[in-house]
């Protein structure tokens, strides 16, 4: 035990208060850093680890599906190839955003018919508002 | 006339055995200071919520005790009865005895006031461990365990005990009761009852009150000192978000704490094992019943007879001591001590992590569960209010947990010889 290494401040060390004070804040401090600063090292070691069991797992994962993935396709009829979705161009609102905003408008209007003219991109600082909202329903209960 | 003599003597005869009485007679006046405090206690806790789930049970509990006559926290005593006045029930119940000189007597049992029976778990030291078991059943170890570097954070609030340490040796208390004062800066009541009760009984009273005190006041006292110990700029720093932690981490982790904190730190292993039990019964999934238990119905006990009991010591004659502002002085210093250097070892990972770490989460390693990372959180998003540090600050607030819990077995290794 760490503290049997210790002196006993009871018997001799309780004569003089400076000593007393000097052993006992010296003595504590220092055990419980060394103490807690010994977990800092386990634990990071044993995420670690974790960590790298459980990225080995998912290469292995990744590689199976990417194996199974090929055989499939290499089995398919060339003309059964689907037609890539449409991909927004750089800094364009995708179409279901749009939907989804007009939809949000719609729900607040109240029975009368808005028409979505224009959606402008807000600029963000820090978190968006979704993430800003998720983060808040999480953390609502602290 | 005679009825009405007779009439007027009861009433005096009612009164001169009423508390009423009582309070102005001798240091009746104590206690009735005492009574001012305990609904002024009653207020806050009802009226402004601060802590309420402690502060009502201390404050009603304070009132109770010091309510002259009303034998709440009375010892259990025993009565020598010669046998001619001992009646036929006592004698039937009791039994005779001969004394050496030659004497019956019937030794006639009083039993104790109710909050004294219940006080033993406090005496004993049973409560506070079975409140670390509720703790760490409600207790996510996930942050800590994604940002192990949080356990920094734990251990540099704990330094303001020691420092106090010091002020309670030159202010004339002696170690175990400057031990005890001190552990109230980890700002957490269990550990310091628990503390207290083994190092030095006797100041149970005025010690438990203030450490709950503080921590009820956690987000009065700590903003001021937060801020004016960090910049804006530091304020203003949006953590990068914590990693997933497993399952079979989480689970592993309350067995590898318990088994190096209680190895190297024996004094330590009732708090930290309790903890540690209560938070494997909650990650394991296996005992979901009594991991309820715990977090619920058992922690609602221990803190319905905790905070009773804790508030039945407070009496005005052990509670109206200049030794008591004392303590509540040397407690508020270690408070505002853990605070602080929290916060400057908080500022020390900024500057270490170039400005990766927001210093504000280091005041959260005072433990006071959730209370201190709610601080932090609500003080980051003053100056920032997209920022969210409440699972960054969880990180310290249980490692000053498991910090306050080894400060505790170190205060009790050294001090209790």
């Amino acid at each position: 035990m760490l503290t049997d290494f210790m002196p006993v401040v009871g018997a001799g060390l309780a004569e003089s208060k400076g000593m007393l004070m000097a052993v006992v804040t010296a003595s504590g401090i220092l055990i419980v850093f060394l103490i807690l600063v010994l977990l800092i090292f386990i634990f990071y070691a044993y995420g670690g680890i974790f960590q790298a069991v459980t990225a080995s797992g998912e290469k292995k994962k990744a590689a199976k599906a990417a194996a199974e993935a090929a055989k499939a396709a290499s089995e398919k009829s060339a003309d059964a190839e689907p037609t890539p979705a449409a991909e927004p161009a750089d800094g364009e609102i995708p179409g279901e955003i749009i939907a989804v905003i007009a939809a949000a408008v719609a729900s607040m209007s109240d029975g009368k018919n808005y028409i979505v003219k224009k959606v402008k991109r807000a600029p963000v600082s820090g978190r968006s508002a979704w993430a800003a909202s998720g983060i808040f329903e999480n953390t609502r209960p602290f | 006339m005679e009825i009405l003599t007779s009439i007027w003597d009861s009433i005096l005869s009612i009164l001169h055995d009423s508390g009423l009485l009582q309070l102005f007679i001798g240091d009746g006046w104590q206690n009735a200071v005492m009574i001012v405090i305990a609904c002024f206690l009653l207020y806050l806790a009802i009226g402004r919520q601060f802590e309420p789930l402690l502060l009502l049970p201390i404050a009603f509990g304070m009132l109770l005790v010091n309510l002259p006559l009303s034998g709440v926290m009375d010892v259990p005593t025993t009565e020598l009865i010669p046998l001619a006045k001992a009646s036929a029930t006592e004698i039937a119940k009791y039994g005779q005895i001969v004394m050496p000189d030659g004497q019956t007597y019937v030794e006639v049992a009083h039993s104790g006031g109710l909050l004294y029976y219940l006080y033993l778990g406090v005496k004993l030291g049973i409560y506070p461990p079975l409140i670390f078991l509720g703790i760490g059943a409600m207790s996510d170890f996930g942050p800590l365990i994604a940002n192990p570097k949080s356990f920094i954070l734990g251990a540099a609030a704990q330094i303001g005990i020691f420092f106090t340490f010091c002020g309670a040796i030159l202010l004339g208390f002696d170690a175990a009761v400057a031990g005890s004062i001190a552990i109230i800066g980890g700002a957490d009541g269990p550990t310091a009852i628990y503390v207290t009760s083994k190092l030095a009984p006797d100041y149970l009273g005025p010690i438990a009150v203030a450490a709950y005190s503080y921590m009820a006041l956690v987000p009065i006292i700590q903003p001021p000192i937060m801020r004016a110990l960090t910049t804006k700029k530091e304020r203003s720093v949006v953590m990068s978000q914590l990693r997933t932690v497993s399952k079979t981490e989480k689970i592993m982790f309350p067995i590898i704490v318990t088994i190096i904190v209680a190895l190297l730190l024996p004094s330590a292993a009732p708090l930290v094992g309790m903890l540690m039990l209560g938070n494997l019964m909650r990650e394991s999934g296996v005992v979901k019943r009594i991991s309820d238990a715990a977090q619920n119905e058992l922690m609602n006990i221990v803190t319905i007879f905790l905070g009773v009991t804790v508030g039945a010591t407070a009496r005005g004659s052990v509670f109206l001591k200049l030794e008591t502002l004392e303590i509540i002085g040397l407690g508020l210093a270690a408070f505002c001590l853990g605070t602080a250097f929290g916060v400057i070892f908080g500022k020390i990972m900024y500057w270490a992590t170039g400005g990766k770490v927001n210093p504000l989460i280091g005041s959260a390693g005072v433990s006071a569960v959730p209370m201190a990372a709610r601080v932090s959180q609500k003080v980051g998003q003053e100056t920032n209010p997209t920022n969210y540090l409440l699972m960054h600050a969880l990180g310290p607030n249980v490692a000053g947990v498991i910090g306050s819990a080894v400060a505790a077995g170190v205060l009790l290794a050294i001090l209790g010889k």
